[in-house]
């Protein structure tokens, strides 16, 4: 029998809300800070308003305090609901600004920064404020670490691990939640100081900007590159910098925000036996092979001459592509210029994605290993004497059994994630794009990713905009919180 | 005498005539609509340049958009449109140094036309496509954008923060 929730398990769901609505209203300072420092008095309103809406939201549901601990399905609902949120909050210096055509556009940016994905509609973007690409960036670092997680780090209360685990994380690092979540904020500060250090110093020395400028700069790509989002501060991208060093120590950035901060724990305390993990090997085989097919596509165009030009960019290109970043060193006609084999390897790497417990998306290497390892059982099932046993383990932190249950949970995902992918290609197929081209823009929207053949523009189809904001919304849950949203709806409409 | 008036006008007539010959206008949505069709070939662009300039060994990199934002960027209230197109340039670097300030937030860019040779996938920069620049010339310096300065937003602001703090600290005496 379906059960109506309680009074008090809304009234938990809205005061958790409220704590979240008053991290944004307090993460809404540091642009408006930025603003009055760059003299953006226009934006500064933006940026009030946004924080004022926020803490009015957090301020409404102060006394809703629940007496007991969060129920875990409860948690989930909060996850799947902050994620709709604080999109839509956040949206309003986008939608204010004037550069973006409509509403539905500023919440289709503000989506994408949240997810950390880095599709974008934003038009004119070189001559943003400071301050609008300083929340832009923001809002990727928020959504990369995890919104809820940020909120629970200031804000704890009981309950919590539904609601970390609710944002894509099953890994704890310490035994508690709240440890766990300083120490992936440690990473992202240690990863944070040195990355933006060494670039702004290539900025100021190498490329000849000034020290504020630098600054400017450093600050998006570590964030668009840490926090897999991808937004960068200009419109031609990583492809503005012309830079061999800039983009070497991007990859660097991309690469450890695609590693789980359970690898970052492991290697921080010595070198460990990370390297033995399904995990580890899973994702390194994986970059190996979509890297192989890539390269091997672009020598059969023939789209690059010589070895440098095609290993820079066909290295830069799936490895952005691989830890779901979205970072581009090539136009959007090359890209489809590469074609057949090339294209694949660039889908087929989104789609993939890092590692879970990380801030990239995509179906996550742990999954893809057990799901090679499920289907090899298989074969072997078929192919052994019939009452053969086969046993099956595998090795990630230590050996672990492939239960029946781990096995469902595991095809389960992947293939939701897959389904997830074929409908977005549908809805673009039904608005007249090409199978390939839709393919890929919805398999980057899904698997959080932002690189682009042209669908995501400006102006584009509402129904198609709509479709993307689901699917980037959708993929960085992972679905578990998505369908506690749904059964509790379902619940209160019909349940007794 | 007529005959010298016309050898004059013939040898100034040739590198204009080779100019036209060789030089194509066009825009940065046409080169890279089709970048190897332009490859090698001499072209002329017009538009906005934006960002920053980066003058190292080789020259200084530019990027110049020829977008409607060109003529009305979206702070000076132009209306958001269509994303910028913008290309690398890299020009020597004299040519470089007396531009004016390129185009922000605060400023409309200077407007230039910028001449020289298409590059696609060059193996010289490990496969960049941009615009070998051999002559600019500026056609508009460039101008400020002033800030409108606070507006209503900023009341809006003030007041839903100064009533959310009200709030939560009547919710806090409350509890206690």
């Amino acid at each position: 029998m379906l059960l109506r929730p309680h009074r008090e398990d809304v009234a938990a769901i809205l005061y958790y809300q409220g704590r979240v609505m008053w991290l944004m209203a307090a993460a809404g300072l540091i642009p408006a800070t930025v603003a009055m420092l760059a003299s953006e008095w226009r934006p500064l309103g933006w940026f009030l308003t946004m924080s004022g809406v926020a803490a009015l939201g957090g301020a409404a549901t102060d006394r809703l305090r629940p007496a007991s601990q969060l129920r875990w399905g409860n948690g989930m609902v909060v996850v799947a609901l902050t994620w709709l949120l604080v999109p839509a909050v956040s949206a309003i210096p986008f939608a204010l600004s004037g550069h973006f055509r409509n509403v539905l556009d500023a919440l289709f940016e503000a989506m994408s920064g949240f997810t950390a994905t880095g599709l974008s509609v934003m038009a004119d973007l070189d001559h943003s404020p400071v301050s609008l690409t300083v929340w832009r960036q923001t809002t990727q670092f928020l959504g990369g670490q995890g919104i809820v997680l940020a909120a629970l780090t200031l804000f704890a209360g009981g309950g919590i691990l539904a609601l970390y685990q609710g944002e894509g994380r099953d890994e704890r690092i310490f035994p508690s939640v709240r440890s766990t979540s300083r120490f992936i904020w440690l990473v992202a500060a240690w990863h944070g100081l040195v990355g933006i250090g060494i670039l702004w110093s290539l900025g100021v020395f190498h490329l000849g900007y000034s020290p504020g400028r630098a600054l400017l700069h450093a600050f998006s790509i570590f964030v668009g590159a840490f926090d897999t989002g991808g937004f960068a501060p200009m419109s031609t991208s990583l492809a503005y910098y012309r830079s061999v060093a800039v983009e070497l120590v991007t990859m660097w950035l991309m690469l450890a925000g695609a590693i789980s901060f359970g690898v970052h724990y492991a290697l921080w305390r010595g070198p460990r036996r990370v390297h033995r993990n399904l995990e580890t090997r899973t994702l390194a085989g994986s970059l190996a092979a979509t890297t192989a097919l890539l390269l091997g596509g672009l020598v059969m165009t023939g789209a690059y001459g010589d070895v440098a030009s095609l290993v820079r960019r066909g290295l830069f290109q799936v490895l952005s592509a691989h830890t779901s970043t979205g970072f581009a060193t090539v136009g959007t006609s090359d890209l489809l210029a590469w074609g057949g084999l090339a294209f694949a390897a660039i889908a087929t790497a989104m789609a993939l994605g890092g590692m879970g417990s990380s801030t990239s998306g995509g179906v996550k290497a742990l999954r893809v290993g057990l799901t090679l390892k499920i289907l090899a059982n298989t074969v072997r099932e078929v192919l052994l004497p019939e009452h053969s046993v086969i046993g099956s383990s595998f090795y990630q932190n230590g050996r672990k059994e492939l239960t029946d249950r781990l096995a469902r949970s595991v095809m389960a995902i992947s293939l939701l994630f897959v389904a997830l992918y074929l409908f977005g290609a549908l809805i673009g197929l039904f608005y007249g794009y090409p199978l390939d081209d839709a393919l890929f823009e919805s398999v980057s929207a899904a698997g959080t990713v932002g690189l682009s053949v042209g669908i995501t523009q400006p102006g584009m189809p509402v129904g198609l905009e709509t479709t993307y904001i689901f699917l980037m919304w959708a993929g960085r849950l992972e679905f578990i919180a998505l369908f506690a949203l749904v059964g509790f709806v379902v619940a209160a409409v019909r349940g007794r | 005498m007529s005959r010298l008036i016309a050898l004059v006008t013939c040898l100034m007539a040739i590198p204009l005539a080779s100019l036209g010959a060789e030089s194509s206008a066009t825009t940065v949505q046409g080169l890279l609509a089709d970048p190897e069709g332009w490859d090698g070939r001499h072209v002329v662009v017009t538009g906005e340049l934006v960002g920053d300039y980066s003058f190292r060994p080789e020259g200084a990199w530019i990027q110049v958009n020829d977008d409607v934002y060109a003529e009305a960027p979206v702070p000076a209230g132009g209306e958001a449109e269509t994303f910028n197109f913008g290309l690398g340039a890299l020009t020597p670097s004299d040519l470089a140094r007396g531009l004016p300030a390129p185009g922000r937030y605060d400023r409309r860019g200077p407007v230039v036309r910028l001449e020289g040779t298409f590059r696609h996938s060059d193996p010289r920069f490990q496969g960049e496509t941009f615009l070998e620049v051999d002559d600019i010339l500026v056609l508009e310096p460039g101008s400020s954008i002033p800030d409108a300065g606070p507006d209503g937003w900023l009341v809006v602001g003030g007041v839903s923060i100064a009533s959310a703090l009200v709030i939560r600290r009547r919710s806090r005496a409350s509890r206690s």
